[in-house]
């Protein structure tokens, strides 16, 4: 074993230059992916961080035609807004400008004020099944975003009977904070799907609605597919680097199929050339492993420096992908040595 | 000469032995029907014009290949069934070789090349060594590599090699090929030596100067192998 061990280094010394090529190939890709893999989890962690400093009772509520609930705003002292109307667009509804709130009960907490809308303080009533399905029964006094101002909770209605095409159930009453304190009313059409509706026929604005949960939830599933894809991209490269190493080492045909007939016609058998050859492969790869990752640990001790979400050293990461990196290296390397060593050794030697 | 008939002094036996190389303008036949018998203690001299077959001939002694056709009998034992294990084990263990032209581990040294065929029968014995470097006189020279040495220092060392696990048979394909004469004599004064301890010996040569180096001389023409009186003239 020492004496294999020897050759496998006096090997290593003869043939120095292509070998380092085989190794640098290695040694970059994996520090590479490794890099990659720190800056992904590092935006990672830094976004999770900043949004559970948030609190995760924050819901967020965003119009998909953004113009059109700006253009609401902005009239919705002409609107008469509610949930429980027969929608058709009457010329009058233009100069109404009857302040209206929905008559229904509130379960608990409070209904919207006349004060709210004359102040327009940002509170907001929610229905039952909003209640429960966003919030889970704990709405009261929770947040909800729409389109970027907060309004807090401030009573759940009891519930209501509802139509095929309205489920009043699913509804978020928002004081009108504008010019005439008209009440916007904002009807959540399913589970996530915010439906904000100005009669007339004239605007239909599908909304979204998320909890702050489901929205973390949503860019850690993102995170995960970035990382998965990585985890692809690091294989091929690694594989790449792999190729490259096995390139330089094994594929010098000329040298070491001779050498090759040589230990055979000695007496070796396939078994000890594949034993010898894999204690080379190993020493290179751990060779480059080794060097993989001091270059790693040495880029982000000088890159947490400048931008300290980084993080530390992912030894997880490091260990699982070195290990994938030394199974694909050895399997490659003995495939290629299991061609070799059943070469006859007068053919190896010709 | 050997008696011919005690079957246990027989060490190779070649019968009816044909090799054959099919090539695409014809098939090359490189040996035709080979009948020889190599007994214990023999010095067998191979000569014969280039492309002949002595290669081919010394690479069948030496188990590297099979026979297209006939018989190799090691030791009264057909070699027919043995298996590569069986075949490297003897190699490594029975037979040396010396082979045409260098062929020494480039990235070891001298001495690390000689204690191959040890490491491979994973028994190193170190004294053996040092001894084989000085019967070789290459001592000096023992950590250098191969390419920081002379011809006939690499020679040598290939020599040694073949030595290091005590063989029966030692088989040489023209080690005095690349050697200038001075080395080359010194090259066959060691195999006389070897011979005169018992050693088999079996060396292809060009030079007609060591056609009488041993006690047979075998001459070797398209393939056919005849034996020729060690008084007569070479064909
Ligand atoms: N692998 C092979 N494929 C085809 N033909 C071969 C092969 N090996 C040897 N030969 C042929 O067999 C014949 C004998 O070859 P061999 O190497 O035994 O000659 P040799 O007597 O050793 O010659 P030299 O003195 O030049 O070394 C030659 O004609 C050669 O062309
Ligand atoms: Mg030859």
């Amino acid at each position: 074993m020492r004496y294999w061990l020897g050759h496998t280094v006096a090997y290593i010394r003869y043939r120095i230059r292509p070998i380092r090529l085989g190794i640098a190939a290695v040694v970059i890709s994996y520090v590479c992916v490794m890099m990659v893999h720190q800056i992904v989890t590092g935006i990672h962690q830094q976004i999770s961080a900043s949004m559970l400093d948030m609190g995760l009772d924050h819901v967020w509520i965003s119009a998909t035609y953004a113009p059109e609930w700006e253009y609401l705003k902005e009239h919705a002292g002409y609107f008469r807004i509610s949930a429980s109307e027969s929608w058709e667009y009457k010329d009058d509804i233009y100069t109404v400008v009857k302040s209206e709130y929905p008559e229904v009960m509130t379960d608990s907490g409070r209904m919207i004020r006349e004060t709210d809308s004359t102040y327009g303080l940002p509170v907001c009533v929610i229905g039952q099944k909003v209640n429960q399905n966003v919030f889970q029964n704990q709405g009261l006094h929770k947040t909800i975003n729409v389109n970027g101002t907060v309004y807090e909770v401030v009573g759940i209605c009891s519930p209501q009977a509802g139509s095929l095409l309205e489920d009043p159930d699913y509804t978020v009453y928002v004081p009108g904070l504008f010019v005439y304190g008209q009440p916007v009313t904002i009807e959540i059409g399913g589970r996530e799907e915010l439906r904000l509706q100005a009669y007339a026929g004239l605007w239909n604005l599908d909304c979204q609605m998320i909890s702050q949960k489901e929205l973390m939830d949503t860019m850690d599933g993102l995170m995960k597919t970035i990382e998965n894809g990585l985890v692809i991209v690091s294989l091929v490269s690694v594989v790449i680097g792999l190729v490259a190493m096995m390139q330089c080492i094994l594929y010098e045909w000329e040298s070491r199929k001779k050498e090759i007939g040589i230990r055979k016609t000695m007496g070796q058998s396939q078994m000890q050339l594949m034993k010898q050859f894999f204690f080379e492969i190993s020493a290179f790869l751990m060779g480059a492993l080794g060097i993989g990752n001091l270059v790693c640990m040495v880029l982000l001790a000088i890159g947490n420096r400048m931008c300290s979400w980084l993080g530390p050293f992912d030894f997880v990461f490091g260990i699982v992908l070195g290990l994938g990196t030394y199974g694909i290296g050895i399997l490659m390397g003995m495939c290629a040595v299991y061609g070799i060593s059943r070469l006859d050794a007068v053919e190896c030697m010709r | 000469m050997s008696c011919m008939n005690c079957s246990d002094s027989k060490m190779i036996v070649l019968e009816h032995v044909y090799q054959v190389y099919p090539m695409k303008d014809g098939p090359v036949h490189a040996l035709q029907d080979v009948n020889v018998t190599i007994e214990k203690g023999d010095f067998v001299v191979i000569q014969g014009q280039s492309g002949s077959g002595k290669t081919t001939l010394l690479h069948i002694l030496g188990l590297l290949k099979n026979p297209s056709e006939g018989t190799v009998r090691y030791e009264g034992q057909d070699c027919k069934g043995w298996d590569e294990t069986t075949c490297a084990k003897y190699r490594n263990q029975t037979i040396g070789f010396v082979m045409q032209q260098d062929a020494l581990i480039p990235y070891l040294t001298l001495e690390e090349n000689i204690r191959v065929p040890q490491m491979i029968a994973g028994k190193i014995k170190e004294e053996s060594i040092g001894k084989l470097l000085r019967f070789t006189q290459i001592e000096k020279q023992k950590n250098h590599l191969p390419n920081e040495c002379s011809g006939g220092q690499r020679q040598r060392a290939v020599l040694a090699r073949a030595l290091v696990n005590t063989p029966q048979i030692l088989l040489c394909d023209e080690p005095t090929a690349s050697l200038d004469s001075a080395n080359a004599n010194r090259m066959v004064q060691l195999l006389r030596g070897l011979h005169r301890i018992g050693i088999t010996i079996v060396l292809v040569t060009h030079d007609k100067r060591y056609a009488k180096a041993g006690n047979r001389l075998w001459y070797v023409h398209h393939g056919r192998v005849t034996e020729c009186d060690i008084g007569s003239d070479i064909p």
